[in-house]
């Protein structure tokens, strides 16, 4: 028995939830028992019940589930149904159960105080089935083995869908050449194994995260080896052309790259959880702010069952929240100026997630007043954050953005709700970190929708890797649109000069050029004709990326340097970069945080 | 008074130490590749990939101001754990391992070579000075 104690806790919450939804359905059986498909979930859990508690050696517990899987076959077979005196004593056994849990809760062992009642359960089980088998002998006796086979068959058509239609045959044909008992048995063991099929399926293993984050470090590991191998691979594949040992070698890493992706999309699998998980905390939330604020606010929540990686889900709760309350606190106006306006006096917040492409969008919609764009330039040159010239040349989606800079407030007075020193700024930091991205769109008077799009995963995206002088930089691929090789004039013409902005020309629309190594302060040796334009796509805006060198694309594991960035630390306060990333090689690429890096080059204009 | 092991290293003649708890290994420099960051302040050599891990590399040379030397046969990382977070701190050598006497520094030290905010306690054993790094200054 000792050895098996580490499996204890996870007895006990597996056989607790079995216990609980046993008597709900038990409950459900008690109000409507039609069929034979009614009794499949009940029969399901004691068997789990049965096999959980025999697995560590619980014998009466299991004695007792196996009676209770027993009286449930019967019913499943329709000979015998359920009356109010059988139905009293399973709801006793389910008292017992919970008695049994909870001696093995204290002190890993069942009370043997309780074997008496246990055994007296058992008996009277026995004696409900020992009845409904008289009364089946005599139909039996009267009745030809044909009948049989149909209540057999029908069983087997009353299994859930898993069994196949080649396995009720089986059964069927079976039926006609064995005897009915034999029969019986073994739909018996065939139901037993589709219901382990089925458990597996509904009643999910519960596995500690840390062994599933282990599990994933272990996988960024494998992932950074593979690309290394697949370089390897490469020059080996250069140096000896003709080498039978390295063909062979080379067909390996191919299986070993696939392998690879299916393990990592996996695991990621395993981590994923639907976004319902905050979602439903934002109703009360919500519900309580506005009878605060005495505001009427209508909230509906679409797209819950979206699915992300739970490092993100966890991460998204505080930025949500606080877009909310934002929301809540400075977006909808009061009652009353909302029906001076002749709008509805009660305000819509719409919060909805869904897939798109290889990212889960999540808009936090509301029907107040807007942004003053207006207001945010002055705030932003009042706070010295950018120069009254410069603001008056962005455009009003560019001078949206810096409510997301820090030391940015548009509130006039810090309030309870709102203040608390942190802004949209911290926002917006949150959802970068999680390589995800903020943008508003907002009109004076109609409303603010805030749209937040994260990546499916977390710390495995692909890149491309672009080579400044001796360092590498990694662009998030799926930002990438085009890449555009600035050679001959033709192209380079496309380059132009407005006031202090560079634009380049990208099909008919003049969008801003953004030269990659300056920003990180690396001075290029190539001749500004010889640059790389990659096309990046941010925020619904393209910006045209110089850079030197185009090295590649690879699958690459963000590893954070957050920890030593910020002033007083190591780093300082270096920006524009996400995290590094080990490459193939050994050496590191560092990830751009494009959305930054734009900001960066628009203020030092 | 406090009686601590250390890990003492050498730079620029000066024996400095970092209590041997917060020490998690010493590498040379050849065994792994420094990568170069571009942005970062002077002091900073690089970035390492500790088994997955990375790791900063501060050059104490460079952060103390003192004119730069060369890698050579005995040039160190010590890799330290501050604050839950992991730093390389290139030395010019370790001088050893061991238990020392040491006390609060309370004023600074006129022989000292680099600056006394870097130094939280000082000890000293057979007539030799040894200071204690305070490590959470170094890196800040």
């Amino acid at each position: 028995m000792s050895s098996l104690d580490y499996l204890i806790p996870m007895f006990l919450e597996d056989t607790k939830e079995y216990i609980d939804y046993f008597e709900k359905e038990l409950l459900k059986l008690a109000e409507n028992a039609d069929g034979p498909n009614a009794y499949n979930e009940v029969f399901r859990i004691t068997h789990s019940l049965k096999s959980v508690s025999a697995t560590l050696g619980f014998e009466k517990m299991s004695e007792l589930s196996h009676h209770m899987e027993d009286l449930f076959l019967k019913c499943k077979s329709d000979t015998m149904s359920l009356n109010d005196e059988i139905l009293s004593q399973l709801f006793k056994c389910v008292d017992i159960l919970r008695a049994i849990h909870l001696s093995i809760s204290k002190s890993k062992i069942m009370d043997v105080e309780l074997y008496p009642t246990i055994d007296e359960l058992i008996l009277d089980i026995e004696v409900f089935i020992a009845e409904s088998e008289e009364n089946i002998e005599t139909i039996e006796i009267e009745e030809s083995k044909e009948t049989s086979k149909e209540t057999i068959s029908e069983v087997a058509e009353a299994l859930p869908e898993e069994i196949s239609v080649e396995t009720a045959k089986e059964i069927k044909g079976e039926i006609n050449d064995e005897s009915k008992t034999e029969a019986v048995e073994k739909t018996t063991k065939e139901m037993c194994m589709t219901c382990d099929n089925e458990t597996t399926k509904l009643s999910t293993i519960r596995v500690e995260i840390e062994k599933i984050d282990k599990v994933l470090k272990l996988v960024g590991e494998f992932i950074v080896d593979k690309e290394i191998l697949n370089q390897l691979g490469q020059n080996l594949k250069k140096s000896f052309k003709r080498d039978p040992d390295v063909k062979n070698l080379l067909e390996i890493i191919e299986h070993i790259n696939s392998v690879g992706t299916e393990i990592q999309n996996t695991v990621m699998e395993t981590r994923m959880l639907p976004l319902e998980i905050i979602f439903d905390r934002f109703p009360r939330a919500v519900k309580e702010l506005s009878m605060k604020l005495d505001k009427k606010i209508d909230f509906s929540i679409s797209g819950q069952s979206t699915e992300l990686d739970r490092g993100i889900i966890e991460q998204l709760h505080d930025p949500l929240t606080h877009i909310i309350r934002n929301a809540i606190g400075h977006g909808f106006e009061s009652k009353d100026e909302r029906i001076k306006q002749g709008k509805d006096p009660i305000g819509k917040l719409k919060l909805s997630a869904k897939y798109e492409a290889n990212h889960v969008v999540i808009e936090i919609e509301d029907d107040g007043r807007g942004i003053d764009i207006d207001n945010v330039k002055e705030k932003a040159i009042t706070n010295g954050l950018i120069s009254r010239e410069s603001a008056e040349s962005l455009s009003d989606d560019e001078l949206l953005h810096y409510i997301f800079e820090p030391g940015f407030s548009t509130a006039k007075k810090v309030t309870e709700l709102s203040g608390r020193g942190v802004g949209l700024d911290v926002v917006k930091l949150n959802i970068n970190r999680l390589n995800g991205m903020v943008n508003i769109k907002t009109k004076l008077g109609a409303g603010t929708n805030f749209i937040v799009k994260l990546p499916l995963t977390l710390a495995i995206v692909s890149a491309l890797l672009v080579k400044e002088d001796k360092y590498t930089f990694g662009l998030p691929l799926a930002s990438v649109v085009e890449i555009i090789r600035l050679k001959g004039d033709v192209e380079v013409k496309k380059v132009h000069k407005i006031g202090n902005r560079e634009v380049f020309n990208w099909r008919d629309q003049i969008i801003p050029v953004i030269w990659l190594g300056k920003s990180f302060g690396v001075d290029s040796p190539l001749s500004d004709n010889k640059r790389i334009v990659v096309i990046i796509n941010y925020a619904d805006q393209k910006y045209a990326f110089a850079v030197d060198q185009i090295s590649g694309e690879q699958e690459i594991v963000i590893k954070s340097i957050g920890s030593y960035i910020g002033s007083g630390k190591l780093f300082g306060d270096m920006k524009g970069v996400v995290g590094v990333s080990i490459l193939g090689n050994g050496s590191f690429a560092q990830i751009v945080d494009i959305g930054a890096l734009i900001r960066m080059s628009t203020n030092s204009i | 008074m406090a009686n601590n092991q250390y890990v003492v290293s050498e730079i620029d003649g000066e024996k400095y130490c970092i209590e041997i708890s917060k020490v998690k290994e010493i590498k040379r420099p050849k065994e792994i590749t420094i990568n170069e960051l571009p942005n970062t302040p002077y002091s900073i050599d690089g970035i390492i990939n500790l088994r997955g891990d990375v790791v900063p590399i501060l050059n104490l040379r460079k952060k103390f101001k003192l004119e730069a030397s060369k890698i050579s046969k005995e040039t160190r990382i010590i890799i330290a754990m501050v604050d839950s977070v992991l730093v390389g701190l290139l030395v010019d050598k370790i001088y050893t391992v061991d238990w020392i006497n040491t006390s609060k520094l309370s004023e600074p030290l006129e022989m000292m070579k680099i600056d006394s905010h870097y130094i939280s306690e000082i000890g000293s054993k057979d007539e030799d000075l040894f200071f204690v790094f305070d490590l959470e200054k170094l890196i800040s």
